[in-house]
Formats: C-alpha cells, sequence, structure tokens
C-alpha cells in the first residue's frame, strides 16, 4: 500500500488563485462495513464491504473538486465520511489542518458549521409534512442561536434571496411537493447555507434534476464558492460535468482514487484505463467516431476485492504485477497523477503504456483517424 | 445574468398559495362520512362529560316503575328495581368513554416511547426494547386483562384503564419501530443530521409528524377496543358492577334475565352505543390520513370520478386475427427516404382527468415509424414522453384517457390495424407480438419471485401454445444468448442479477415474440455510463440483425443523437421539433432544442460555453398561453405569447425538419427580423 497523497493539482493551481492550505482533507480514509448475515460464517470473522479504501483526498478554499464514479465506487460514502455521519475505519479527517476527533453533540454540531452536506434527491432531503420555513426556520435557529423569530425570518429571506428565489415569501409557506426538484434544490443549498460553511460537500446535486435547469444550479454553487471562498466536493457520475464545473476531478473506483489532476488534464488525457473507460462509455455526439474502449466484465465485489489492483480483472492492459502488487500513485507531468502500474519503469509497463496510448488517441477528439478498439 | 433570469422565471412559475390551516379545516369536513364520524365521536365525548349533570333520576335510585318500556317519565324506560335506564346510559357514557381514551392515550403514549426510541437508537437499546415488547406480545392478553381485572375489581376506571394499556402497547410499538427504522434511512432525516441537528429535535420534528397517521389510527383502534374491553369485563362481572358504565347496564340486563323477559330496551341502547360509536371512530380514522398528508390534501388523481370517466369511452371488440406463426423475415436496413411505415400516429391526446379540470399530457402529437428505423424521443419531466408512450401500447390507467387521435400499425404483410380501438383479446395478441415495451426499471418490471427463464417461458406458453416443452427451452437460451446473458443464469431470480443483467433479461422479454416495433422508456437511465454503453451497442446489434423498429424515450439527448435515425424534441406535451438525428445535432431549429444541446457538458473538443435554459419546465396544469416555451424563449417576441404555433416544415440542409416555433411560421417569406432570431442563436 501506498501512502502517496493524491491532491490534484491544487497546490499548483491550474487556474484560479494561488491555493494555499487546504481546509478539509481526507488522510489515507478508510470506511468497512460489516455485512449482516444470518448465518455465522465457518472461520475467520465477520465479513466486512470495504467500501472506502485508503483514500487521501483535499479541498481548497475557492476550489470546487470534483468525484467521480460509478455507483458503487464509494464516492457518497466518502462524502458522508467527509461530513461525519458515519465513523472511520482508518485514517484521519483534517479540518483546518487539525485532525477531527469523532464527535457527537455540541462538539459535531461545531462542525458541521464548518462542513455541509448537500444530498441528491431535493424531494426526498425534505421533510413531507414540514413546510418550507419551518425547514429553513430550524437550521436558522440551530446555526443562529438566540434570533427571534423575527431575525430568522431576515435571514431566511436574505439566503433566498442570494439563491434567487424571490419573493421570499412565495415559496416558504410551501409544502416540499409544491415546489418543482430545481426550486427544492435551491433551498437544500439555503438550508447549507444557514452555516456560513466553509466546505460544501455536494452529492450529485443536480443528477435528479432536468437538464435544462442542471446549469443554473451548478453555476449557483460555483457562484457561492467563489463569493465565500468556500471549498466544494462535487460527487457526481458525470464526468463531463466535472470538466465543465470542478478545477480538480479525483476518479474513484471500487473504493480508491485511482486517478486525479486538473479536470482537463484527467478528462483529456485519461491515465488511467478505468477513467479512459468512463469516458469512452459517456454519450457525447461531439466525439462521433471516436475510439471505443471495449469493456470486459463488471465493478468487483466489495466483500472480496480483487487482490492487486482493484480494476485488473476489467483492464485489458493489465499485467501479471497488476494481479498482486497495489499500485501506488504515480505522479503525470502537471499536477495529474494515477494509480496504475503502466506508469512504473520498467520495459513492460513501458511497452504496455504505449499500446494504450495508442488505442486511446482521439478519445475526446473525435476527428482522429478511428484507432482499433481496445481488446486482448 | 442567465442565472438571475431563471430565478425571475422561477418565482412567476411559483405555484398558487398553499391551503391555510383554517380551509383545512373546512376540507375536512367536505367528506361527509368523515364529517358523521366526527360529530357522533363529539356527541359521545361531551355526553360523557356533562352526562351526569343532565340525567334526569339518580342511575341507582330504585322507584316502583319497574320494568317498564320507554315512556315520557322514563325515555329508554327502566330496569327491574326501577332504575331510569337513560340516566344510566349517560353515567355509563362517562366511564366507557373515559377508559376508552384513557387507556388510548396511555397506550398510544407507551408505543410512541418504546416504538420510536427503539427504531432511531438501534443497537442494544434497540434489541433490548424490542425483547420488551415481544414478551409482551406473546403473553395471553385476554387471560391475563381478566386476572388483572379480578385483582383491582374496586380501584374503578383506572383499574381498567391500566390493564387495557399494559396488555395493549406491545403491537403498536412494533408498528412504530418498523416506521421509525425506515424513515430514519430517508434523505430529510439524513440532511438534518448533517445540518448538527440534536437527535430529540429530529424525532420531534421530522419522526414523529411523518407518522402521525399510524399513530392517529392507532389511537383511534385503542379507544374502539378498550371501549369493548371494559364492555366484556363489566359484562362478565369481573369490575366493580355499582359503577355505571354500558357493561355493567348489560351485566345486570343478563342478570335479570332481561332476554328471557322481552326487556329489549334494557340491553338494545347500550349495544347500540358501543356499535355506534366503534363506528364513528372508524369513519375518522379513514379521513385522517387525508388530513395529515400535505400530498393528499390536494388529491385528485385517481378518484373514482376520473376512473369512470375513462371506462366510458368503450372500444368496440373486434374478432381476434390469428397469430403469425412463422419467425418474420428480416427487413431491408433502414434508409432516410423510406416510406415503409409500421407505426403512424396521428393528433393523438392524452388527458388526465382530475379535480381541477382535465389536463392534456400529450397534446395533438403526430408522428410516423418506418421499418428499422430508431425513432427518439426526448423530453424533460412532465413533457408527456412516457404517456405518450403508455398511449401508444395502451398501457395508460386511469385517469389517463385517450381524448382523441389514432394509432395505426402496419404488419409486414401490409394489413393495417387500429390500436386504439382492438379488445381486449386482440390488444393481448398485438402486444409482445407485434410490439413489446422496455421499462426504466427492470426491477419492477420483472417478477421478483420468478426466475428470468420461467419468465421468458411466461410469454412463450401465452402466446405460443404450440411450443412444445424442449421448443420453449431452446427458445429461452436463443435470446438469453441474444442478449449476452449466459444460459445458466436462466435459473437466477431478478434480484441475483446485477442491474445491467436485469435489464438485458428485460430486453430479452421483449424480443421473445419476435416484435416489430419495441417502444423502451428510459432503458438505461438508471444504470451506469459504462454498463449503458454495452446495453446501447447490444441494442443496436439486434435491431440491425433482426431488423425490428424502435421507440427509444430518454431524457438524455446526447444519448439519442448518437442511436437514433430521427429525433422528435417534446417540451409541455407537445413534439416541438422532428428531425433526422445528424441534421438536428448540427442544426437544431426550435430555440428549445439548441437550449438543451447547449446544456450538455461535452468531453470532446474545446470547453465550449454552456448557456442552458433559463427558467423550469412549465406546469401541465397552468400551461402558458401561446406557444409553451415561450417564457423561457430567448428569441421570443410578442406573438409568441398569444399563437399556438403548428409544427412548420422547414426545407433545406440534411433534409426536411419540423419545428414548432413562429419563427418558421413564415418559412417561404422571409421576415429578415425572425431571419436574424433563426440563425442568431446557433
Amino acid at each position: 500500500m501506498s501512502d502517496d497523497e493524491i491532491t490534484g493539482g491544487g497546490r499548483r493551481g491550474t487556474g484560479g488563485r494561488p491555493a494555499d492550505e487546504p481546509v478539509l482533507e481526507a488522510v489515507g480514509v478508510t470506511k468497512r462495513f460489516p455485512v449482516r448475515s444470518v448465518v455465522p460464517r465457518r472461520g475467520g470473522g465477520r465479513r466486512m464491504v470495504h467500501a472506502v479504501e485508503n483514500v487521501s483526498l483535499s479541498l481548497y478554499p475557492g476550489r470546487i473538486t470534483a468525484l467521480v464514479g460509478e455507483s458503487g465506487s464509494g464516492k457518497s460514502t466518502l462524502a458522508r465520511l467527509l461530513a461525519q455521519l458515519h465513523p472511520l475505519t482508518g485514517g484521519e479527517i483534517r479540518l483546518h489542518g487539525r485532525p477531527v476527533r469523532p464527535a457527537r453533540g455540541r462538539a459535531f454540531r461545531a462542525y458541521t458549521r464548518e462542513v455541509q452536506l448537500i444530498l441528491q434527491d431535493p424531494f426526498a432531503s425534505f421533510n413531507p409534512v414540514a413546510t418550507v420555513a419551518s425547514t429553513l426556520r430550524r437550521a436558522v435557529a440551530l446555526h443562529h442561536p438566540g434570533t427571534s423569530r423575527g431575525e430568522q425570518d431576515a435571514v431566511i429571506d436574505d439566503l433566498l434571496r442570494q439563491i434567487n428565489l424571490v419573493p421570499a415569501r412565495q415559496f416558504t409557506e410551501k409544502y416540499p411537493h409544491e415546489l418543482s426538484g430545481g426550486q427544492l434544490q435551491r433551498i437544500s443549498i439555503a438550508r447549507a447555507l444557514t452555516a456560513s460553511p466553509a466546505v460544501f460537500l455536494a452529492d450529485e446535486p443536480v443528477s435528479s434534476l432536468d437538464v435544462s435547469i442542471r446549469l443554473g444550479i451548478l453555476n449557483l454553487l460555483r457562484r457561492l464558492t467563489e463569493e465565500r471562498n468556500a471549498a466544494m466536493l462535487y460527487v457526481t457520475h458525470d464526468i463531463a460535468s466535472a470538466r465543465y464545473f470542478a478545477a480538480d476531478t479525483a476518479v474513484m473506483y471500487a473504493g480508491e482514487v485511482v486517478e486525479s489532476g486538473p479536470s482537463e488534464a484527467v478528462t483529456q488525457r485519461a491515465a488511467h484505463p478505468y477513467t479512459q473507460l468512463l469516458i469512452s462509455s459517456a454519450p457525447d455526439p461531439s466525439r462521433a467516431g471516436a475510439p471505443r474502449v471495449r469493456d470486459i466484465g463488471q465493478p468487483p465485489s466489495l466483500i472480496d476485492p480483487p487482490a492487486g489492483c482493484r480494476f485488473h480483472p476489467r483492464c485489458p492492459f493489465a499485467m501479471d504485477r497488476c494481479t498482486r502488487e497495489a499500485p501506488p500513485a504515480f505522479d503525470l507531468p502537471g499536477g495529474h497523477a494515477a494509480r496504475c502500474w503502466l506508469y512504473a519503469d520498467t520495459p513492460e509497463a513501458r511497452t504496455r503504456r504505449a499500446q494504450n496510448a495508442d488505442a486511446v488517441a482521439g478519445l475526446t477528439t473525435g476527428s482522429a483517424t478511428p484507432a482499433e478498439p481496445a481488446g486482448q | 445574468m442567465a442565472v438571475q433570469a431563471a430565478a425571475v422565471a422561477e418565482a412567476d412559475a411559483a405555484p398558487e398559495a398553499s391551503v391555510s390551516p383554517s380551509r383545512l379545516w373546512l376540507r375536512l369536513l367536505r367528506s361527509p362520512l368523515t364529517c358523521t364520524g366526527l360529530v357522533i365521536t363529539v356527541v359521545f365525548l361531551v355526553l360523557g362529560v356533562i352526562g351526569p349533570w343532565i340525567a334526569p333520576y339518580d342511575p341507582s335510585s330504585v322507584s316502583h316503575a319497574v320494568t317498564e318500556g320507554p315512556s315520557g317519565a322514563h325515555l329508554l324506560g327502566t330496569t327491574q328495581n326501577g332504575q331510569d335506564l337513560f340516566s344510566q346510559m349517560l353515567y355509563g357514557a362517562r366511564a366507557s368513554v373515559l377508559v376508552g381514551f384513557g387507556s388510548a392515550v396511555v397506550t398510544t403514549v407507551l408505543s410512541v416511547l418504546v416504538g420510536v426510541t427503539a427504531g432511531y437508537l438501534g443497537g442494544l437499546g434497540d434489541e433490548l426494547l424490542s425483547l420488551l415488547a415481544n414478551v409482551f406480545l406473546v403473553l395471553p392478553s385476554l387471560p391475563l386483562t381478566i386476572i388483572l381485572a379480578a385483582y383491582l375489581p374496586h380501584s374503578g376506571s383506572l383499574g381498567i384503564i391500566l390493564v387495557i394499556s399494559v396488555t395493549g402497547w406491545a403491537w403498536g410499538a412494533r408498528v412504530l419501530r418498523a416506521q421509525t427504522l425506515s424513515l430514519r434511512k430517508r434523505d430529510f432525516v439524513e440532511a438534518a443530521r448533517a445540518t448538527g441537528e440534536r437527535t430529540s429535535r429530529i424525532i420531534l420534528k421530522d419522526i414523529l409528524p411523518n407518522q402521525v397517521a399510524v399513530i392517529a389510527a392507532s389511537f383511534l383502534g385503542t379507544v374502539t377496543a378498550a371501549i369493548l374491553t371494559q364492555a366484556s369485563l363489566a359484562f362478565l362481572g369481573l369490575t366493580d358492577v355499582t359503577q355505571w358504565s354500558w357493561g355493567t347496564i348489560l351485566y345486570w340486563a343478563q342478570v335479570n334475565s332481561a332476554l328471557l323477559t322481552g326487556a329489549w330496551w334494557w340491553f338494545v341502547p347500550a349495544g347500540l352505543a358501543i356499535a355506534l360509536l366503534g363506528t364513528a371512530l372508524s369513519l375518522v380514522n379513514f379521513g385522517i390520513d387525508e388530513f395529515i398528508n400535505p400530498r393528499l390534501r390536494q388529491a385528485g388523481i385517481g378518484t373514482k370520478k376520473a376512473q369512470r370517466a375513462q371506462v366510458a369511452g368503450h372500444r368496440t371488440r373486434r374478432p381476434r386475427r390469428t397469430a403469425r406463426t412463422g419467425p418474420r423475415p428480416p427487413a431491408a436496413p433502414f434508409t432516410p427516404d423510406s416510406t415503409d411505415v409500421v407505426l403512424d400516429v396521428r393528433d393523438l391526446r392524452v388527458e388526465y382527468a382530475g379535480e381541477g379540470g382535465r389536463v392534456r399530457a400529450v397534446d395533438d402529437v403526430s408522428f410516423t415509424l418506418r421499418r428499422g428505423e430508431v425513432l427518439g424521443i426526448a423530453g424533460e419531466s412532465g413533457s408527456g414522453k412516457s404517456t405518450l408512450a403508455y398511449a401508444i401500447t395502451r398501457l395508460h390507467k386511469p385517469p389517463a384517457e385517450v381524448s382523441n387521435g389514432e394509432v395505426r400499425y402496419t404488419a409486414a404483410d401490409g394489413t393495417t390495424v387500429d390500436v386504439l380501438s382492438m379488445g381486449d383479446d386482440e390488444l393481448r395478441g398485438f402486444r409482445w407480438e407485434e410490439l413489446s415495451i422496455v421499462f426504466q426499471s427492470a426491477m419492477h418490471a420483472l417478477n421478483p419471485i420468478m426466475r428470468i427463464g420461467a419468465q421468458i417461458e411466461d410469454v412463450l406458453t401465452a402466446h405460443r401454445p404450440h411450443m412444445s416443452a424442449q421448443e420453449r427451452a431452446a427458445r429461452i437460451v436463443e435470446l438469453l444468448g441474444i442478449v449476452g446473458i449466459p444460459a445458466d443464469r436462466a435459473d437466477s431470480y431478478p434480484h441475483e442479477l446485477s442491474g445491467g443483467m436485469r435489464q438485458r433479461a428485460m430486453i430479452a422479454v421483449g424480443l421473445a415474440l419476435d416484435p416489430e416495433i419495441i417502444v423502451m422508456d428510459e432503458p438505461t437511465t438508471a444504470l451506469d455510463v459504462v454498463i449503458q454503453r454495452q446495453i446501447i451497442a447490444k441494442i443496436m446489434e439486434l435491431k440491425d440483425t433482426l431488423g425490428f423498429s424502435v421507440v427509444f424515450i430518454t431524457h438524455d439527448l446526447s444519448l439519442l443523437i448518437e442511436l437514433s435515425d430521427t429525433i422528435a424534441v417534446m417540451y409541455g406535451g407537445r413534439i416541438v421539433e422532428m428531425a433526422a438525428a445528424a441534421d438536428f445535432y448540427h442544426r437544431p431549429r426550435h430555440p428549445y432544442s439548441r437550449g438543451l444541446l447547449a446544456s450538455f457538458p461535452t468531453l470532446g473538443g474545446p470547453r465550449r460555453e454552456l448557456t442552458g435554459i433559463v427558467g423550469s419546465p412549465p406546469d401541465l396544469r397552468r400551461m402558458p398561453s401561446g406557444c409553451a416555451f415561450s417564457p423561457r424563449c430567448p428569441v421570443a417576441f410578442e406573438d409568441c405569447s398569444a399563437r399556438e404555433p403548428a409544427l412548420y416544415r422547414i426545407e433545406g440542409g440534411g433534409g426536411a425538419a419540423r419545428a414548432a416555433c413562429l419563427l418558421y411560421a413564415d418559412a417561404g417569406g422571409g421576415g429578415t427580423e425572425h431571419e436574424l432570431a433563426r440563425g442568431g442563436t446557433q
């Protein structure tokens, strides 16, 4: 196991302000959930789901970091770990450089004042029998203790103005089912804003919304991040949106971060074969005629993950070494890193690397001569 | 700027003011049954409180008027000792109501405390509390009640309340624990936790309000049960028989053989009162859910009225056509200028009948599907795309209703039938044989307790009765092979397969009878992109080898452009643009199509400006006048909010396209201003 930290190009700054110290960091974070089984297994301890394995990630003020992966890759679990909703199995979370102790009660509330989670489904994330006003008022009362009802309403009006829901009164007296998904997601963001957090953890904030209103929500999140100099983790399955929305991108597969770096580098010069597969599979008419990476197999079981690199059973470029040793993170130019043995400095890796480069040439240009689909 | 404008448009679209609490009470009163129940309950409650004061006699005082029927002096007659039964009933009402509501309060408090605490805390606390509830559940409650009552005969109503509560709380606690367990996993509770809310407040504000319906139902149920239990105990003489209650009246009636002597007035009022109060409480119970759940308050869809409206639109029956026996000959590959139409939909209109009038979900939609063609229908939520899919397959259910239009299907041999006028038998033959459907959620569309192979076999047995078991088995293996499922997975249950495998199984079921048309409603939306790519590749490969036509419905325009021959974009229930896919991608005509295309981030090429569309999709109940898109349209002009555009034909470029936009109303004329707008946003 390598402890190399995958941080993306934050410190090097691929655009925007020179990034300073990270606000929130995950250092070698590991999470295992016990599997509940009726019949106890013979020999050996309890079975575990290896949901997140040794993940390191840093979030910088005023910067959006995308966490891309398929369902079951552990990306949402990582967001919840960062929100302290589950205890860690291993590793450490640092807020403003200081390790965070597992907290309850007052200490946990202090933590939530700094780190706020925005959930995917706006229809499910509101109490259906409470009005929007009462939901927001609770959040305001929590983070601005001792305010009068009038002051709370003023705070709410101000927040709704910030998220462009005006006139506020038209929305606050509604029940969640009376509002559209886009409006609810804005209110969900307003709820997170009551704490004036330093970090937003947005778990698929636009996946359940209509295409035509996604952009408005993403622009709103970007504006808030910039105005408040807050950090944002943008969890998504849509790697194309990461390219447009986030400065840095980390790609997760089967609980591990396999590639990270500036979004443009990760999406345009994808290094890890899994990222290449992901990009190749995304529907995008602008790449008509681009080569397709052939896929063999499906994501592994996280109860009993494959030895070595977790992607090797699906990887067309897998070498003998991949089945035995887990790859460390190899640094690539421009703050880009990939956990893949292709980037090791051995003759076999060099040959394979050349094959890989051939196979994925023109993956994101579409105009290049269609190369042979990668196969065995 | 765009965001600002979006906000304004959203604010415009904000729904009408919520129903205020006082109006809610009125709504509750509008339901006559609930209202009746409520009135009766209140009358009994009032009688329970004021009964002893308005009673004309002391219920225990004897008189010379023995065993008299109802009269002016004794409204309900007298007992063998000349006691006034009306007064006894009034005194009894207090005891029965007190026991009923008293036990319900204690029982409910106990079950809420134990159930919600156990469900929310989980872990050891849950296990201990659940164990306690389970122990109380298996206690034989009737003997226990009798024993406890026999030990406490002189403690009055309080003793009875205690007995009923102790034996009755466990069931409610179990139900509430289960509900809490599921609520605890809901997003809004997670959201409240993430905000840093205290556990006690989450329970009080998020968990409990969502359980009010269950709590209220169990409360009212306990009231009825407690009144009955009290009456039974009193009737058996296990309570203090000198304290008047309805049960005591029945006890004395029984002891003095009222039934034998024909003194019906002695036992009928008490029995009737118990039955009446029980019925009234059940009526309140029915209404309470609608009153508590804000979503149900606006109910309208699924009402009986709407269902009746559907039945009224009866269809004529026709004799069943003979089923095709041999496999269909593979068709020639599709070309853009083909005229071999397999499905012709004309002026189709689907409406939802609701309380507030009829809502048009699909409005005058016409399109043709040619043999071998892939027609992609794109649209956002509420655009009517799924309703359209259900309507052309006749799978729509009330309150949806096809109120206008034709769906004509032309079989390979040239015969044409109208799908909308088919009888039930004919329809059964048509579906799966000629046209099959693949839904979004394969987990829900497949029967969870049947093996995959058996589900395919079901379709074959129903439609190909002459097939032998071996032939069926061979066909199942063949079909699974076609969609790429290993043959040994035929014995798997749906939950044992991955999402992608289940979707493949659905496609295998759809292909089982070799249909001409497959309608796919968001078949890959729930899947990851990598799996989606595999499924799409499989569908396209099968289409080429088997030669069927596809209607592919999705919100994902990028995907649609890649796989379709022709694209139709729906907005607000109408088709607003229809064009060949490649032409559509390079030159979208309708401003909505342009906006949609400019909303998708791309992976290829340089990063381009994403403009998106301001505002949000229209509410079908409150459609804007004129063009439905005009409030969100960047190039809208005055006429747009007044005139509804037809689907104008636009010549030139890569073939003919159609767009429902007034910019093209004068396509022949050429108003310079519109020319600019047409080109300006491209």
